[in-house]
Formats: C-alpha cells, structure tokens, sequence
C-alpha cells in the first residue's frame, strides 16, 4: 500500500476525476457522482474530498474560465495526477484479485 | 435570483480565501440549477452548505489576520504588565496575596450576607405569607410575642374571606418514633393540611390534598423516612408516637433547607395534638391562653398592614377583656431579618449583623485596595521613564491611564484566581462560626456575574489613582535626569495608610469589646452551680416511680441530690400574674416567672438563699408557701419577706424565702422577678447532681441503667446545665469570632502594605543612610528616623480609631442591659499593640538598611 490511504467517498470522487479528465469541476463531479450513485450528494463533500485529494497529490488543479452562472467566479477544475492513478490502480487490482479468489458460490 | 446574502456572508468570514472563489462559484452554480425547481428550497440547501463548509479545513486562521495596530499595542501593555510583576517579585507578592486575602474576605462575607438574605426566599407564596403575632402590655412594658390562642385558628378561617390558607403550628418538639423494635426520634411540628400548600415543601410522595388530614398520620422527610425503613417504601407504614400513638406514613418530603425559619424532620397534624392533650382540647374556648403559632397566606390583593386592622381587636372583643392584647402579622420576608421588636415596633435583628458583617469586608477589601495605591504610587519613579519615552513616542494621556488601569485589572485578576482556593479551604475551617451552610455555587450565573462584576471594579478603583497620577509625567524632566515624583504622591500616602489604620485600629477595639462583653455575661453570679448537674426529661414511666428511682440514683453513690421541677435551670416556660400583696400598687399588674419545684431543688441546683428556708418536708404547711428571688422582692417592696402572705388569684401563700437571682433566661439582661411553689403538676425536668470529685464518666455510667429500668420505651438522654447554658452565648460567640477573624486579616493586610511602603522607603533612602553612617550616625538613630514617619502616621491612626471605636462600641452595647464598661485599657492596650505591631513590621526594613555596607552603595557614584 501508499503511505497515503483513500477513503470509500473519496475513491469514487477521484474515478470521477479521472472519468472527466480536465473537464472536472465542482459541479460537474457532483452531477455526475449523483447520476451514478442515484442519490442526492451535498457539494461540500464533495469539496472536501477533493482537498483532501489534492494534499495527498492525488489531483492538481487549476483556475478555468468565467461563466454567467457563476456570478462571474472561475471554476476550478482538478486533474488526476500520476500518483493518484497509481493509487487508482492499485486499489483496482487489489480488489479484482481478492475477487477473483472467491469460489464459484451460487445464490441460485 | 441572487444566494441567500447572509449565508454568503457567514460564508466569506470563515473561509480561507485560496478556496472561497472556487466554493462561492460551484455553490451559486449549484443553487441557480436547484431554484428552478424550487426557489425556497434552494435557499435552506444553500444556507446548510454553507454551515457544512464550517470545519477546520475550510476555516481560515484567524490567528494570522489581526490587525496589528492597536491589538498590538495591548499585547505590548500586557507583556510589560507582566514583566514589571515579574521583576519585582517582592511587590507583586505583597500586592497580590494582600488583594487575594481582600477578595476571599469580601467573597465569602458577600456569600454568608447571600446566605442570611435567601432565608425563606424558596417560598413560591412568601409575599402572601405572614405569621400572625400580638402585642402585649404587662408591667408597663410593652412586648411582642408570637404565641397565640388557640381559637382564633376557627375564627380566621370561617370569617375572615382574606384568608388563602392557614395553618396551626406548635413550637416543634423532640417526639420518640419507635418502627417496630427501632428506637428513634427527632423533632417535629404539630400543622394543618393547609400547611404544605401554602409553604414550599414538596411533597415527593403523596398527595398534598390528602396528608396531613386524617389526625392518626404523619408527613416525614426524606432523610428521616430512610433512617427509619431504609429501603423500603415507608407509605402506608406504622409508626409509634411518643410510646402512645400509632400513626401512618402517608407522605414524604424533601428535606427542609437549611435557610428556612421553620425546620422540622416530620408534621403531625394538628388535630392529633387536640384529640390528645387535655391541654389543648381545654383551650379550645380559651381567647388568652398562648400557646401556639398561627401563619396565615393571604389571598391576592391583601396587605399584610390591612390584615393587621382587621384582625387587630379580635382578642378583645371575644374574650371582653378591653386590655386584653392586639393582634398583627409579621410579614414572611421580615422572618429572618427582622424579628426582634421593641415596644411593638419592629426594629431589627439578623439584619444588624448583616449590615455589619457586609462594612466590615468592604473595610478589608479597601484596606486590600490602599495598599496596591500607595504601592504603586510609591514605585511610580521607576516607571516615570517607561512613561515619559511612551509619551515621547506618542503616546497619550488617555492611553497611557487605560494602560495603567489595565494593570491593575490583571493584578485584580490574578488575585481573584488565587482567591478563589484560600475560600474553598477556609469555608470548612469557618464551618463553626455560622458558615456551615454556606455554599460556594459557581455555577450559579448571576452570581458568577456579581462577582466579576466586583472583581472588575475593585481593579477599577484599585488602579484609578495610580493611573492618574503615573500618566501625569511630562517627558522632558523625567529623562533629563533622576526625579522623585512620587514626592507628590506623600501626602495622599500617608492619609491612605492612616485611613488604612483607622480602619484597623477600629476593628481591633471592636473586637475586644465583643469579647469582653461575652466574657462580662459569662462571668456573672448565676445564682446556682451550673457545674457536675445533668438534666433529664421525665416521661410518664420516670414520673410514676419517681420516688424508688431517686432512692436508687441516690444509692449509686455517684449521686449528691436529685430533684424536678416544671421547667430546665436554662429557661423560663412559665410567665405568671395575678399576684397581690399588701401594699401593692393596684393599678400594677406584674409579671412573674413561675417554678414549680420538688424538695431538694435547693441543694440539687444549688441556688443560694439569702433569707427564711427551703421547702421542707417538715413543714405540712409548704404547700401554701411561696419562695421569691432578689428582683420579686424588690418588685413586692419588702423590708424582711419571711412570714409575708402573697395572693396567686385567690389562694393565700405565705413566703418561706428569698433566694438569689438565678440568670435562667437571656444572660445579657438583668433577672426579673421570679417565684417558687411546691406543686406536683408539671414537673418534668429531673435534675441529677453528681458528687465533686467523682468521675464523670463512671458516674453516669452508673445512672444510665437505673433509669433505662424505670423508663424502658426510650434510650437515657440527658444533658449537662453547664453545656446548655454556655449555647446562650453560642450566637455572640460566632458574631464575636467572625469579627475577630477579619480583624485580624485586616490587620495582617495593613502590616504587609505598610512592609512593602518601608522597604521602599528604605530603598530610596539607600545613598541618604550610608552618607549619615559615614558621618557617624549609630544603627539606633539611623533606625529611628526611619521609623519615626510610620509611628507618627499610626499614632494619628490610633486618635481618629480611638473615639470612633469608643462611639460605636457604646452604642452597640447600649443594646444590652446587663453590659460591661469601656474601660480605658482597651484603648490603652489597642493603641500599644498597634504601635508595636508597625515597628515590628517597619524594623524588618529599617534594621536592613542600617546595617548595610555604606561603601556598597556609595562606591556607585
């Protein structure tokens, strides 16, 4: 494992990340993760995660253009790092191969 | 279509600036896209995103964005505050434990007057509650008392519409309570229903509408229900009266406070007391016969003054007596503070030591406050500098005062904080001396706030002189070269330290005064020998074999004599008139007090005869005769008294003897007149006295089972007449050591400003004594010009103190009949210890400067 460690709520946050490459912001994160979760998300979890990514290099950010929307604020939109998908990866592998462990059961 | 203003607002104030645009942005996009949907909606998600962003990580660090100028300017104030008490550790010591030893004094002064002012205070009905009292006029003097008749309870209450509630209460008695084979007791009230719904005495189990009703039942206390069943739920359960009548629980109560005037472990009702004391069904009728309490709640709209003039010739109208007394009723919040009355006008009581008690810790806490002035004012040279190079700088006058007064706040602070310890480790050490109920209750808002309050000011009026006078400096003179400024300052030191020492001295007299005046009552005749006599109460068993126990008791051979009469050697239960004699004044009608004895009483109690004999059971003629004190003698006008006939009423009694005054009632009055008859009634205080020279211990030892055999329902109680006596005085003990204790606080704070003043002085002086050493002065004249300024100061002290203190102590005095004189010797001892107390403490100080090494302290020029 990374000396860092990643949360549920922050993992999927993170994919999202990487699943919006550069086109990532506050907000479009939050549809989206509400569109997959089928559920209501408040945005400041969502911001706090993504803090929380950023200090541990998971994700870089940078400032984007102004829109009307915003009451002329700029977005900031985040970006995965190398590391962070390292991190992807690894958690990725670690679950299909703990997965693929599992005996052929059936709920039938 | 705009975000909700305040939220962004909130929003703007905590969070770090590097996020605020991002969240500010995605939130407004977020809230734009909800209120399409729903406006209202929109607003309540945005506002409660804003609170979540209220965590650590979003929070910006406040501690970063001060504005440095005048925050700055009083962390600077601060650090040099605590620097100067730093450096001068000497000071700051004395300073701050004499201001901590003012405060704790203050503080718990200000929470005994807390104490003695919420007395009754628990009543939710206080302001309707009165108890009914009446107006006496016997011997020409007009009296007071609270005991009443019994039938005015049933005129009251059919006729009188103004009455709520109101209830009958005797004086509260000590009852045996057997459960079973259990043996206990305590004291308790006889009171009507209405008693608990008019006083605030919870009831924890029962209903107030029902206890107290049926006369077989009984209303115990929590403490007193668990004493008797433990565990187990007393309602319902039987107990055992006095060895005759078997009562049920049927409610609980809490336990009475400690503040309440009427205390009590358990109610009887009232009914139970009339169905079995003849007494009591005989008085039914009986317009003056008082012997019982009447409290009254009023209903809404009453006064207790308009009450008083409706009830005020009841008396004398029922019972036709046209001289007969006039009722009134006393007002519940006048209980405690205001009970005493002279000639029918109530003039005081526990309000007196309140008020004194409250000047006295304000005396104290200004003594404490004095000495921060004149010390600081007396340092003010050494930070004449740190003054002038501030005002250079640009300082002003009002900064550098709100600098000065700051310091003191702090010096307060930190004395309050060391407070705060000395009370709670001396609350228990004053437990005996009228502090046993008081509590410190911090969490208590209001006063937390008082106290503050007063912390605050005490700093304020602590520090506004020497602030004053320390921003006063003008900066040329000071850093151009060395100055005494505090030469300005002599004067107003030396009035702060005689005020100081008047204030002391004052109290020191006071004090004295105090104790003589219980050492003058305590060392008076009393007329019997108190010592080695033991009173027993005698129940009916003791009464039926009171002859084979006496000769049993006798037989022990611990035992000198034994008697009983109607009432203890420590009291006076009964006030007779109806006497006349030949010669006497028939418009008079004097009042005596009334003992009804048994032979022996003489030599068991030890009363003096001054003429004629005792009782004797030679004479068969003895139960006609009469003995009289000293006072009735003087009362009766007779030359020899042996051999007169006085009338009681009807009955012709023959005067045997006169005996000296005995002081049986308040030891600070003079006895009044007092008789003697041998009668069988009534007797029931039995009086043993044990031989000199016995031992106590084996003595009553040898008692104990001799009368457990003729009294087997109850345990031997007894109590020694030297101890009741001495509780007399228990009350002008604890005023007398109180003030005692804060005399001498006063004093030690006087004595530790008056240290740090001539340490000071001494110090300044420094170059001026090795000079006069050089010179040739001897250590005895360098020492007594340096104490001479102190002495002179005192001795001014003394002559303000002196007749203040004679002034006040008189009239303080003139409260008692039976009073000791001033004497001069007070005065003279007070101001000697006075003087020698200030050269004990100045010479500390000057005999360190004598001595010191000239050259050390001139070599530095």
């Amino acid at each position: 494992m990374t000396q860092h460690s990643l949360g549920e709520f922050e993992e999927l946050v993170l994919l999202m990340v990487a699943a919006l490459h550069d086109e990532g912001y506050g907000v479009t994160i939050l549809e989206n993760l509400e569109e997959k979760l089928n559920k209501k998300v408040n945005i400041s979890a969502v911001h706090v995660a993504l803090k929380r990514l950023e200090d541990k290099g998971f994700v870089k950010s940078r400032f984007g253009g102004i829109t009307e929307d915003r009451g002329g604020r700029r977005k900031k939109f985040y970006v995965i790092t190398a590391l962070g998908k390292r991190m992807l990866d690894a958690q990725y592998e670690l679950r299909t191969s703990i997965y693929k462990q599992i005996p052929k059961i059936s709920f039938g | 279509m705009s975000p909700p203003k305040k939220a962004l607002a909130f929003l703007r104030w905590f969070c770090r600036e590097d996020y605020l645009e991002e969240i500010e942005g995605d939130l407004t996009e977020v809230f734009k896209k909800h209120y399409q949907i729903s406006p209202h909606k929109a607003k309540w998600k945005f506002a409660w995103s804003v609170i979540r962003y209220f965590r650590p990580e979003f929070i910006k660090s406040f501690r970063n964005s001060y504005q440095p100028d005048s925050y700055g300017m009083y962390k600077s104030y601060f650090k040099v505050a605590l620097r100067n008490l730093w450096r001068y550790k000497g000071y700051s010591f004395i300073n701050i434990f004499g201001l901590s030893i003012g405060i704790a004094a203050a503080l718990l002064i200000s929470l005994w007057v807390q104490y003695q002012l919420s007395f009754d205070d628990f009543h939710v009905n206080k302001q309707r509650i009165v108890m009914v009292m009446k107006k006496t006029f016997f011997n020409n003097v007009k009296g007071t008392q609270t005991g009443i008749m019994l039938p005015l309870y049933d005129e009251l209450k059919g006729n009188y519409p103004e009455v709520k509630h109101i209830t009958r209460l005797d004086w509260g008695n000590w009852h045996g309570l057997n459960v079973g084979e259990k043996k206990m007791g305590g004291s308790g009230h006889f009171a009507d229903p209405d008693f608990l719904k008019m006083f605030t005495f919870p009831l924890v189990k029962g209903n107030v509408d029902n206890v107290l009703k049926e006369p077989y039942s009984i209303v115990l206390t929590e403490s007193l229900a668990v004493a008797l069943f433990g565990e187990e739920d007393p309602i319902g359960k039987m107990i055992l009266v006095d060895n005759a009548h078997n009562v049920t629980v049927t409610g609980i109560l809490k336990d009475v406070p400690t503040n309440s005037s009427i205390s009590f472990q358990f109610l009887l009702p009232y009914e139970l007391n009339v169905l079995t004391s003849e007494f009591v069904r005989k008085a039914k009728d009986q317009w003056q016969n008082n012997f019982l309490q009447n409290f009254v709640e009023l209903n809404d709209g009453v006064s207790a003054t308009t009450f008083s003039d409706r009830i005020e010739m009841i008396e004398r109208n029922k019972s036709g007596d046209k001289k007969a007394s006039t009722l009134f009723v006393h007002p519940m919040e006048r209980w405690h503070l205001y009970s005493r009355f002279e000639d029918w006008v109530n003039t005081g009581g526990a309000i007196e030591s309140v008020r004194m008690f409250a000047i006295i810790g304000l005396l104290v806490l200004a003594i404490a406050c004095i000495n921060f002035m004149n010390l600081s004012t007396a340092r003010s040279e050494k930070r004449a500098r740190e003054v002038a190079i501030r005002k250079t700088i640009g300082s002003q006058r009002k900064q550098l005062i709100v600098q000065f007064l700051g310091e003191s706040l702090i010096v307060t602070f930190i004395a309050f904080i060391i407070s705060l310890p000395i009370i709670h480790l001396s609350l228990p050490a004053l437990a005996g001396v009228g502090f046993e109920n008081v509590q410190v209750e911090w969490n208590n808002i209001s006063i937390l706030s008082i106290t503050l309050a007063g912390v605050i000011l005490t700093g304020l009026i602590a520090g506004c002189y020497p602030a004053l006078l320390l921003s006063r400096f003008t900066p040329v003179r000071v850093l151009k070269g060395p100055v005494h400024g505090g030469k300005s300052a002599d004067l107003p030191r030396k009035i702060l330290v005689v005020t100081q020492f008047t204030f002391s001295i004052t109290l020191i007299i006071s004090t004295i005064i105090v104790f003589r005046q219980i050492q003058h009552a305590k060392d008076r005749p009393l007329g019997y020998t108190p010592d080695n006599l033991i009173s027993i109460y005698l129940s009916p068993d003791l009464l039926k074999n009171y002859q084979p126990l006496k000769n049993d008791l006798l037989a022990t051979g611990y035992v000198e004599a034994i008697s009983r009469a109607s009432s203890p050697m420590t009291d006076i239960y009964n006030d007779w008139d109806g006497f006349t004699w030949e010669g006497k004044d028939p418009n008079s009608n004097p009042i005596f007090s009334a003992i009804l004895v048994d032979y022996d009483y003489d030599i068991t109690s030890g009363i003096r005869l001054k003429q004629g004999r005792f009782f004797s059971p030679e004479f068969v003629t003895d139960s006609t005769a009469l003995m009289i004190n000293e006072a009735a003698m003087k009362v009766m006008g007779f030359e020899t008294a042996v051999g007169n006939v006085v009338k009681y009423w009807d009955a012709p009694m023959t005067v045997i003897g006169v005996y000296e005054n005995v002081v049986m009632d308040d030891p600070f009055q003079p006895v009044g007149p007092a008789v003697m008859m041998l009668s069988s009634s009534f007797r029931v205080q039995g009086f043993i006295r044990i031989k000199d020279n016995v031992d106590l211990r084996k003595a009553l030892a040898a008692i104990k089972p001799v009368v457990e055999r003729y009294n087997p329902s109850s345990a031997f109680d007894y109590r020694f007449t030297d101890e009741e006596f001495a509780k007399k005085f228990s009350q002008a003990n604890q005023t007398g050591q109180l003030a005692g204790i804060f005399t001498v606080l006063s004093v030690l704070i006087s004595c530790l400003g008056m240290f740090g003043l001539a340490s000071f002085m001494a110090e300044r002086r420094t170059k001026e004594i090795s000079i006069r050493k050089v010179m040739g002065a001897s250590h005895l004249q360098l020492w007594k010009m340096l104490s001479r300024d102190f002495v002179v100061l005192v001795i001014i002290s003394c002559f303000i103190a002196l007749p203040t203190g004679y002034y006040f102590m008189n009239n303080w005095l003139q409260r008692y009949e039976y009073r000791t004189d001033i004497s001069w010797w007070v005065f003279l001892v007070t101001g000697a210890s006075a003087l020698a107390i200030t050269l004990l403490t100045v010479s500390v100080q000057t005999i360190k400067a004598t001595l010191m090494n000239p050259v050390k302290s001139l070599r530095s020029e």
